[in-house]
């Protein structure tokens, strides 16, 4: 089922794009957009729903009953309840979106990973796709989408071939190599959480606190990810990363005064530029 | 504060080891390994196990098993099928996705000998030896030609995409299929191209070389081949429905392979001497492994793990259904047929040539 309805649908469309631009990392980085893209009305709802929000919880009325109400906890959910419904703000609108997003993640994530075809397990499912009859049809209109023309795929990018973990190689270098990509993806996971990341109510709330900690903890997953992958990978998360950037640039709610700024709660993204939003 | 301190950790190594499992990719998985050596059957299966053909028990050293490296860590990935030098050497690579050795180990202690590490790129497929000569497809796109010690002798790049089938030789010269659909004959002394066939679909089979020299081989876009070992000339072609995969398998008369057309697959039976197809049979799952031929008997397994046995005129003969997948070719141990499931229940089963089960095997 879930390979039915979202891999290899996925799989297809990245398989014809490379089909068009003959380039495995092209192939992914547009791909990536393209997914970004159809997902962007999701991420802009769970964006405005995750302002409107914070804007909520800075609110005189909220802070006043969080003190008035704070041993009475059945109240106090009453009166948050309140407070939502008066302000017309959905507790769930900036977690429902990311639920749906996540499907997508994981299957564009599945489905470069069937296209790289790395082992011959993975190629079995690749070339179970390309002789799907719908695939050959397909392959029969667009001569550049036939099984002949598109395995093997053409895994260079670059200085990187794209099925194995990337390391720069040169005989000073110790531990195998410079692995560039793992640090670019290191790097850009950490701009993009730095920058995208909502200011909170209060500095010691469990959700800052946590958003502070994954902001530590994903960009090094990443990281570790990149290193002992396939490179295509990391252009993924490079791809994505950045892709994100620019959708939360689009929307004005890059934290641009966050970037620079270590060890204290992130800074407030600009009343008037949110407000104006509305 | 502290314990999100813990649990956050937790929740990320957590998304690490699904995103792991999801993608495959922190190793290289390949189909396990099966060769018969005397009265051992290795099976390389991320380690190389040594299990006798009569009682389907490992092999051991003192209280422990003997297995090939002794010790398995994260950085070993055996799948390739072993090969058996003639000093007695036991040579195969680690697949593993960022660690390119290819490895000698000692049949005796489990001991590695030594690990040649030039390569480049993953690899995948087993090596060739002939006497003491090792003839190692790279990952790298190149053959890598070795003596005995793991030393270079000479090496050929043959493609920019790595080297996924074994090697094979007629006696004379060795032939190397590619991804990029080219067979290539090599001389064995010198390393230098005899000939090539461009055959315009990718190959992951090895060729099956015939007695009089004939090597027939198929590609994935399911054209099977009969060529001319000394000269590279095409006998025939025959397209099929499907892709091939594995290598085909003969007997007097007829050359039988296998395809994969998204989840279904065909079983073919060909005249060896012009290509035409004399029967085909359908199945529900796809056929990747190469088939086996004896006596008068042609068996085929399938992806979602059927074994089916057939008469060599096509009759079912009989038929067995496993659990796990069946991507490896049976291979035939005496009076035995031998099989290597995958994410099943057990690691081998072996049958007798009526289709008996006499026993499996799964490591302790």
């Amino acid at each position: 089922m879930w390979d039915t309805l979202i891999v290899t649908p996925m799989t297809n469309i990245l398989l014809l794009i490379y089909a068009f631009v003959g380039n495995f990392g092209i192939a992914i980085i547009l791909f990536t957009i393209l997914i970004k893209a159809a997902t962007h009305p999701l991420m802009a709802s769970q964006i405005k729903s995750s302002a409107k929000m914070q804007e909520l919880m800075q609110s005189e009325d909220w802070l006043k009953i969080q003190a008035k109400y704070k041993d009475d906890k059945e109240k106090l959910a009453q009166e948050q309840m309140r407070v939502y419904k008066e302000q017309g703000v959905n507790p769930l609108g900036s977690c429902l979106p990311t639920m749906i997003q996540l499907p997508v993640i994981f299957g564009l994530y599945q489905s470069i990973n069937r296209v790289m075809g790395a082992s011959p397990v993975q190629l079995i499912d690749l070339v179970r796709s390309i002789t799907h009859p719908w695939w050959s049809w397909m392959g029969d209109v667009i001569p550049a989408a036939s099984l002949n023309a598109l395995l093997p795929i053409n895994n260079q990018f670059l200085w990187m071939n794209l099925g194995q973990p990337e390391r720069i190689l040169a005989d000073i270098l110790p531990f195998g190599g410079l692995p560039t990509l793992a640090i670019i993806v290191g790097l850009t996971t950490f701009i993009q959480t730095k920058l995208t990341v909502m200011p909170s109510a209060s500095p010691n709330d469990q959700s800052a606190q946590m958003t502070q900690m994954m902001g530590i903890y994903m960009p090094l997953m990443l990281f570790w990810f990149s290193l002992n992958f396939a490179s295509g990978l990391a252009v993924y998360f490079i791809a994505s990363n950045l892709a994100g950037i620019a959708q939360y640039a689009a929307l004005g709610k890059v934290n641009w005064g966050n970037l620079f700024k270590f060890g204290s709660q992130p800074a407030t993204v600009p009343a008037a530029k949110s407000k104006s939003k509305k | 504060m502290k314990f999100k301190r813990v649990v956050l950790p937790f929740l990320v190594v957590l998304l690490a080891f699904l995103m792991s499992a999801c993608s495959g990719a922190a190793v290289t998985r390949g189909f396990p390994g099966l060769v018969l050596q005397d009265q051992t059957i290795y099976l390389s299966e991320n380690q190389v196990y040594a299990v006798n053909i009569t009682t389907g028990q490992e092999a051991r050293l003192g209280e422990a098993p003997l297995r090939f490296p002794l010790e398995s860590d994260g950085n070993i990935n055996l799948y390739a099928p072993v090969s058996v030098t003639g000093d007695g050497q036991i040579v195969l690579p680690n697949s593993h996705a960022s660690q390119h050795g290819l490895y000698s180990f000692d049949p005796k202690t489990g001991s590695t000998r030594w690990v040649f590490e030039k390569s480049k790129g993953t690899w995948i497929a087993g090596v060739l030896s002939i006497g003491t000569d090792i003839y190692a497809p790279g990952g790298d796109g190149i053959l890598y030609a070795l003596d005995a010690s793991g030393n270079v002798r000479w090496t050929v790049e043959l493609s920019k995409n790595g080297l996924w089938t074994r090697p094979v030789t007629d006696g004379n010269l060795i032939f190397q299929s590619t991804m990029d659909g080219v067979l290539f004959a090599i001389n064995p002394t010198s390393g230098k191209e005899v000939w090539q066939a461009e055959l315009g679909g990718p190959i992951l089979g090895a060729p099956t070389v015939d007695e009089d020299g004939t090597l027939y081989l198929g590609t994935l876009s399911g054209m099977l081949y009969a060529i001319e070992g000394a000269s590279g000339q095409i006998s025939w072609q025959q397209q099929l429905e499907g892709s091939i995969w594995g290598s085909p398998a003969l007997n007097a008369d007829s050359v039988y392979i296998g395809t994969l057309m998204a989840k279904v697959g065909k079983f073919y039976a060909l005249q060896k001497s012009t290509g035409a197809v004399s029967w085909q049979r359908d199945e529900e799952s796809s056929i990747i492994a190469s088939p086996l031929v004896f006596e008068d008997q042609v068996l085929y397994v399938t992806e979602t793990g059927r074994v089916q046995a057939l008469t060599s005129a096509g009759s079912p003969k009989w038929q067995a259904d496993l659990k796990g997948k069946l991507l490896s070719a049976p291979i035939l141990a005496g009076e035995l047929i031998i099989i290597a499931p995958m994410q099943g229940d057990t690691m081998l089963v072996a049958f007798d040539l009526n289709g008996a089960q006499r026993w499996t095997f799964k490591a302790e």
